[in-house]
């Protein structure tokens, strides 16, 4: 069997338990696909070139994705690869090594033999910053793929990898995800063990898949949790899902906003309850999150890095780094004691609603020479209006999920988030799959032409 | 640059470095300024804050 690159994950893993497909002939069709597709999309950052028998013999035969490669984001070691986090692996931290990610992979029967480019050190929504070059979206080169888990989305939309693994400690793959038209799935804080992941130290990170569709992250999302995501039995049919119009469906791009509007409409039409909800406080939503990544980060600065790797960084990301140090124990405290009151106000609507739905960003994605927002309001910072959407997970610690659900008028892709309370990864992915169901696949199967 | 960045050895921000420090302290000002007017004094502590719901991976 060919076209192998093709079919999706479940479809791929399927054919490898049948027989129909080789593992071996499988990842040689990948590493085929990489290099007629990414030239400048710059989606990988490497490629394993050894023994590929060997992966085989370490990945468990009995694991749901025997034999299947999958993407992994350039910021977990891998016993072929130091991560480079968007740098230079010549200087990354740490060396190779099995990652708790590379293991859980391996136990899944995966092979974790692609790397995934980055926005430099993860410090940006875009991608368009990465000493292996801007990821570029697979639907518009001039324009980004996303940050920081860029790789991992276009490299799934141009359909070089079925799925692969990526981290979101500030939207950083629901953000991606909706720029290329995947599906990307943010898990509850500390759901994956972080082993080996440049990323460990952060209180608003979380690792997680990225795929085609919801039940192809189903997939590869339990084997990086070690759990089955599958729904509840005995569940309702009727969501409830609560939409924050005031503070996030306002200042919202019309393309963005019609596509998003129209997911709601046909998640009412499959009969799910549409109940307008308020959160607290949403204006300081970008300010808490980029406080709370850039200060957390700051303890990881030790002597080595800061001689042997800081100055190998872009400036831009340079001066983020030293900005971070003027501000002052009262924000990073107060920032400290909002997250509380998020996390107090999430809890209180999550007794009222299953669901909390937002564009996953208020933009479409913007031009790799100028990366900015366009919002009713006028020109923004793509990475402030995108954590004023993508902050409540990652301050709060919830799940989400963005799913593709339309284009803007330029055919660029829009995506939808769904955010669920703590652990109840498999109610977003069942909603997720309902509302594939619902719009027949349309924004699931088409792919970049 | 911060006593403790200096100690660090980071060097105050280099040409490149400085419009980018600049830029970040002028879109950080106000939103700083309206963040310091939200009233937090009556978010109390709780045990296991931030992440007492999250799972064990």
């Amino acid at each position: 069997m060919s076209g192998g690159q093709d079919i999706g994950l479940r479809a791929q893993a399927d054919a490898v338990r049948a027989g129909d497909l080789e593992p071996a002939a499988l990842f040689a069709e990948t590493v085929a696909r990489i290099a007629e597709r990414d030239g400048a999309h710059r989606a990988v950052c490497a490629v394993f070139d050894g023994d590929v028998g060997a992966e085989l013999a370490a990945a468990d035969r009995d694991g749901p994705l025997f034999g299947v490669p999958v993407g992994v984001k350039d910021m977990f070691a891998l016993p072929w690869r130091a991560p480079s986090d968007g740098v230079d692996v010549a200087a990354a931290r740490p060396g190779r090594g099995l990652s708790d990610v590379a293991a859980r992979l391996r136990a899944g029967g995966a092979l974790g033999l692609v790397a995934t480019n980055m926005h430099q050190l993860g410090i940006g929504t875009t991608g368009h910053v990465s000493a292996h070059g801007a990821t570029r979206n697979p639907y518009d080169r001039e324009r980004c793929a996303g940050g920081s888990s860029g790789g991992s989305a276009a490299a799934v939309a141009l359909r070089m990898v079925a799925a692969a693994v990526g981290t979101d400690a500030g939207g950083s793959i629901r953000i991606p995800a909706s720029y290329c038209g995947v599906v990307g799935l943010k898990p509850t804080w500390g759901a994956v063990p972080v082993g080996g992941y440049t990323g460990a130290y952060s209180t608003m990170g979380a690792i997680g898949p990225m795929a085609r569709d919801a039940g192809d992250c189903r997939l590869l999302g339990e084997v990086l949790m070690g759990r089955s995501l599958a729904a509840a039995p005995g569940r309702g049919e009727r969501l409830v899902v609560g939409v924050p119009a005031a503070s996030h469906w306002d200042d919202v791009h019309p393309g963005v906003l019609a596509a998003c509007r129209d997911a709601l409409t046909a998640l009412a039409a499959d009969g799910a309850e549409i109940r307008e909800i308020a959160l607290p406080a949403t204006e300081h939503l970008a300010l808490a999150a980029m406080v709370s990544t850039g200060t957390e980060r700051l303890p990881q600065l030790e002597a080595e890095w800061l001689r042997d790797v800081f100055p190998r960084l872009d400036a831009s990301v340079r001066g983020i780094v030293k900005s971070r140090f003027a501000l002052s124990a009262n924000v990073v405290q107060r920032v400290a004691r909002y997250r509380t009151l998020l996390r107090r106000a999430v809890r209180a609507r999550f007794a009222e609603v299953d669901l909390i739905a937002m564009p996953t960003v208020p933009s479409p994605p913007p031009e790799v020479a100028r990366p900015r927002a366009e919002l009713p309001s006028g020109p923004a910072s793509a990475d402030v209006s995108n954590l004023h959407h993508a902050g409540l997970a990652n301050l709060t610690g919830i799940p989400a999920i963005s799913v593709p659900c339309g284009a803007d008028e330029r055919g660029l892709p829009v995506g939808l988030s769904l955010h669920a309370a703590w652990g109840a990864e498999p109610l977003l992915l069942e909603a997720a799959e309902r509302f594939e169901r619902a719009t027949a696949r349309a924004y699931i199967d088409k792919g970049p032409a | 640059m911060t006593s403790e960045a200096q100690r660090l050895g980071l060097d105050a921000p280099d040409a490149e470095e400085a419009p980018i420090v600049a830029a970040a302290a002028r879109a950080f000002a106000p939103l700083i300024a309206r963040f310091l007017e939200l009233d937090l004094s009556a978010v109390p502590v709780e045990p296991g804050a931030p992440f007492a719901e999250a799972p064990a991976a």
